[in-house]
């Protein structure tokens, strides 16, 4: 279990390792198993960071339609912006949260302390 | 005629849809959203899951989370009761009235009356909006004997739900198929069977005779003779399109207001659409009531396009899902004919999906638990294209992508 209070990476406290980039073709996502967990996605131009769980009802989104910078949750469609975590299509109306990713020896970075936008994680404990 | 002010009849999804459309469209002038409900409008989908299991506000059902941006005249706790189409009048409840170029009747339905004795009793139930789902949830908790009256997919939702809560759950129904308009036999048939699997009593072919009771429901008779013990009923038979307005003004009703596939009445400065609609099918012949979110969705969007007179947006192939136990069930297309099915995976595992072909053609779709290849099937009818049988059963063949490439 990956802790976010120690600076086990060495890139400061928060940063956890999610994966080697090779483990993410692109247009697919993986999930670091945190709490919440968070998906790491890989599109056309790079490697981003979000909430895993849909805002809408709490389905996994890495299990979902990855297209244009978008992913889609399978469950009822809702879909965000994998950038900025906005709402594109209903029936989620809130949004999901991003993080910032690093990329180090082709490893995949993700610091849990920068949780941007709307907090899920406050809402879900 | 230049329209400078519209009013939408019924503040829920699709009177919200059809705002939202409105305003990306461009149009700038007025909007006047009218709600009977006293919230702002929210989803119902979870009225008959989550908020039964969970204390659920409205905020998390909300369909926006702000209205500012839309500029809209949201007016909620208001009934219209007349218009005057030569006045261009919207007339409320209270004397209030709003003068419109353009109406937008989306006043949805009412939960179905049983119409057998002892319906009013304490303890029987219908789920259509927020107020029925509380005033179900504060008793579904405590219930032992629940009596489930209908096997559609309201129904069979409430029927996972009590499950959920520790109920002994009975369904019973005059139709034989769960779900079968929605369905099909065959995968109507199969979500019976999981009903089963779970505990759930199926009475099906059975009507009910009475409700028994002095001023609380005691039990169900059914008309075969049987007494079910229920210390709560839900009646789950459908919904009654509420068509009022539109009888009042002369509108052609026949089961829901008949509108053309862009939501336009016989009545020029009059649309309608979502639940209360009647519309041509999305194929063949024939005039349908859809009652999903996604046709609520699309129409709302058409309707406004249509009420500006700008292009209408391509219709999408009918969607619909429904949440029952740990399944996710999604279902697309036509999928009524047993013609030709193809599987990808196996019908009796906890996730599989169901595509049905005619003529080499994909015309629809059944899924639990896979609602990936349910969005890939809607990609691929809407491509219209000519689909192996060896891709539908091939799990490792992603469908929207060989729809995006057969483009
Ligand atoms: C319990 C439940 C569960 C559902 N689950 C699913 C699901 O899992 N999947 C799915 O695809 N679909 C589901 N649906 C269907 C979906 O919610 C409906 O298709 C959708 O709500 C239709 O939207 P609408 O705006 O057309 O009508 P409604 O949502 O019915 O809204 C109509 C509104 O108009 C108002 N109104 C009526 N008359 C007047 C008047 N004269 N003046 C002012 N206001 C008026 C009503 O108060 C109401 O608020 C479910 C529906 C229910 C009830
Ligand atoms: S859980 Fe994601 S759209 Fe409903």
């Amino acid at each position: 279990m990956t802790s976010i209070d120690t600076d086990e990476t060495g890139l400061g406290p928060g940063w956890v390792r999610a994966c080697p980039t090779s483990d993410i073709d692109i247009d697919t996502a993986f999930i670091v198993d945190v709490k919440p967990p968070v998906a790491v996605y890989h599109i056309e131009d790079g490697f981003y960071a979000t909430d895993d769980t849909c805002s809408h009802a709490e389905s996994s989104l890495a299990d979902g339609y990855i297209e244009e910078g978008w992913v889609e949750c399978e469950l009822h469609y809702a879909k965000f912006n994998i950038k900025t975590g906005a709402v594109m299509a209903p029936p989620a109306n809130r949004p999901i949260g991003t993080y910032p990713v690093q990329i180090v020896d082709d490893i995949v970075y993700v610091d849990l302390s920068e949780h941007r936008g709307c907090a899920i994680a406050a809402l879900r404990p | 005629m230049t329209v400078s002010s519209i009013a939408i009849v019924g503040a829920s999804l699709t009177g919200t849809r059809a705002a939202e459309a409105l305003r990306s469209q461009g149009y700038d002038g007025a909007i006047h959203l009218i709600g009977g409900e006293s919230h702002e409008p929210y989803e119902r989908p979870p009225l008959s899951k989550r908020v039964l299991l969970e204390s659920t506000a409205h905020a998390d059902l909300a369909l926006r989370q702000e209205w500012d941006s839309l500029a809209l005249d949201l007016i909620t706790d208001e009934h219209v009761v007349e218009l005057d189409t030569p006045g261009r009048r919207v007339v409320m409840q209270s004397g209030r009235e709003v003068i419109a170029d353009r109406v937008l009747l989306a006043t949805g339905g009412a939960a179905r009356d049983l119409q057998a004795p002892g319906e009013r009793l304490t303890g029987v139930h219908s789920v259509r909006d927020l107020e029925d789902a509380h005033a179900l949830r504060a008793e579904l908790h405590a219930a032992e004997n629940v009596v489930i009256i209908g096997n559609g997919f309201i129904g069979l939702e409430v029927a996972a739900s009590a499950r959920a809560c520790g109920a002994n759950v009975t369904v019973v129904s005059l139709t034989r198929i769960p779900m079968e308009r929605s369905l099909g036999a065959r995968w109507g048939t199969l979500i019976g069977r999981r009903h089963e699997r779970e505990g759930v009593v199926m009475r099906t072919g059975v009507g009910i005779a009475e409700l028994h009771g002095t001023s609380r429901v005691t039990a169900v008779a059914l008309d075969d003779g049987t007494v079910l013990p229920a210390d709560l009923v839900i009646v789950g038979v459908g919904m009654t399109p509420r068509t009022e307005l539109a009888e009042q003004i002369g509108l052609t009703v026949a089961g829901g207001i008949v509108v053309d596939a862009l939501g336009a009445t016989s009545n020029p400065a009059i649309f309608a659409a979502g639940d209360v609609a009647v519309q041509p099918a999305w194929r063949g012949e024939g005039l349908v009531r859809y009652e999903s979110f996604h046709n609520a969705e699309q129409q709302g969007a058409a309707v406004a396009a249509a009420m500006l007179g700008c292009p209408a947006p391509v219709r999408e192939v009918p969607w619909f899902w429904s949440d029952q136990f740990d399944m996710n069930i999604q279902v697309t297309g036509e999928v009524q004919s047993e013609a030709e099915i193809i599987l990808r995976g196996d019908p009796d595992s906890d996730a599989f999906s169901a595509f049905h072909v005619s003529d080499g053609r994909l015309v629809g779709a059944f899924a639990i638990n896979q609602g990936r290849d349910v969005r890939g099937a809607m990609s691929l009818i809407a491509a219209d294209v000519a689909v192996s049988t060896e891709a539908l059963a091939d799990p490792s063949v992603d469908l929207r992508r060989l729809a995006r490439s057969s483009r």
